[in-house]
């Protein structure tokens, strides 16, 4: 069995290795600035500013993730692609759930209108 | 789970060229499946062999060595050439039980003419593969020399010792001003207002400040990932795995 070696650890050019994807580093970069904002410690200008994020990127940063939020709410773990994501039906049950169904629907004249001309057409929601 | 053979065992040494240094009263398949249940020993040892063997100009020493009490399995790789010929190459894990099952890179240094090839990458998603399997908790590295104190933290390791982030507090308190010290002060007093003498330090929060760059460089810390945290074992992951 070796000594302990002082003369060396765990070297820095074996991490540098890990930071060779820019986009997941911008992605880091992001999730710092949400959780020093989520822990109180930065105000969202701040954090941003600070950690030399842009705003379009964390927001970019912000849909992705709630994108796989509810990719895993509806599919569960199992990977659904995309295009069954983004299929009318389930953009229209979510549009359902987070409006429709509110006492004050503003929209619900026109999604009346819309279901009666397509049943007109002989289409279903 | 997988169980440990001495037929692996066998065939580490005679394809793979490791030695086995058993320093404890049990047969080696019988202290590795009671004290480190899960470790696929021999893929282990095959996949680091097929990815640090080829940049070793000559024969590297390649141990394992078993201790008990308390129990612990050392896994050695290192060649060390004649000073100046740039074939270097160390890397070391060790795991034990403090008091959950821990495994510490104690070292991983690669010659210059191999850096950044993906070789580090791959040696840490071998391990990583292995820890799940083995259900470990933890994963401890001293961080230091030339540029590690910064890019361990870049990585995610959470620093453990108190004393040691409130030096590096007192470096960037000389050298900072205005807004930079500003943030660096504001994440250490957040962080042990809510966990006084806390041991999980977000040194990543520093880290991903241009202004800390070059002090976390000169830094020297110990870290760890909780992998029993799914975050960060979630980002550790994602760091080392090649699907990316």
């Amino acid at each position: 069995m070796f000594p302990k070696d002082v003369d060396y650890r765990e070297e820095a050019h074996i991490g540098e290795e890990l930071f060779d994807d820019l986009s997941y580093e911008l992605e880091r970069q992001c999730m710092v600035v949400q959780s020093t904002v989520e822990k109180g410690i930065f105000s969202l200008e701040r954090a941003l500013k600070s950690y030399k994020v842009q705003k379009e990127d964390y927001d970019n940063f912000l849909a992705k993730q709630q994108y796989e939020i509810l990719q895993k709410s509806i599919y569960g773990s199992s990977n659904a692609n995309a295009e069954d994501l983004s299929s009318f039906s389930v953009l229209y049950k979510l549009f359902n759930k987070l409006v429709i169904i509110h006492p004050k629907n503003p929209f619900k004249k026109t999604l009346n209108e819309f279901q009666h001309a397509l049943e007109k057409k002989h289409l279903k929601l | 789970m997988h169980k440990v053979t001495h037929e692996e065992l066998i065939l580490s040494n005679a394809s793979l060229g490791f030695n086995l240094d058993n320093l404890t009263k049990l047969s080696s398949v019988d202290f590795i499946n009671r004290s480190f249940p899960g470790i696929n020993v021999y893929q282990l040892l095959k996949e680091l062999n097929s990815v640090l063997a080829p940049i070793t100009s000559s024969r590297a020493d390649k141990i394992i060595t078993l201790q008990d009490p308390p129990p612990i399995l050392d896994i050695t790789f290192q060649y060390i050439g004649p000073p100046g010929n740039g074939k270097t190459l160390k890397l070391r894990r060790t795991f034990s039980y403090d008091p959950e099952l821990i495994v510490s890179h104690d070292y991983f240094y690669i010659p210059p003419s191999a850096r950044q090839k993906g070789i580090g990458k791959t040696v840490l998603e071998s391990c990583l593969k292995q820890y799940e399997n083995m259900d470990v908790k933890r994963i401890k590295v001293h961080a230091g020399l030339e540029d590690g104190g910064y890019v361990w933290a870049k990585a995610g390791f959470k620093a453990t010792n108190y004393e040691e982030v409130n030096l590096i507090l007192e470096v960037a308190k000389d050298k900072l001003k205005g807004d930079d010290l500003s943030d660096v002060v504001d994440i250490h007093t957040h962080y042990y207002q809510e966990e006084p003498k806390g041991n999980k330090f977000p040194m990543e929060q520093w880290a991903r400040l241009d202004c800390m760059k070059d002090i976390l460089r000169g830094s020297d810390w110990h870290g760890q990932i909780d992998l029993t945290n799914p975050n960060e074992k979630a980002n550790f992951k994602n760091y080392v795995s090649k699907r990316r």
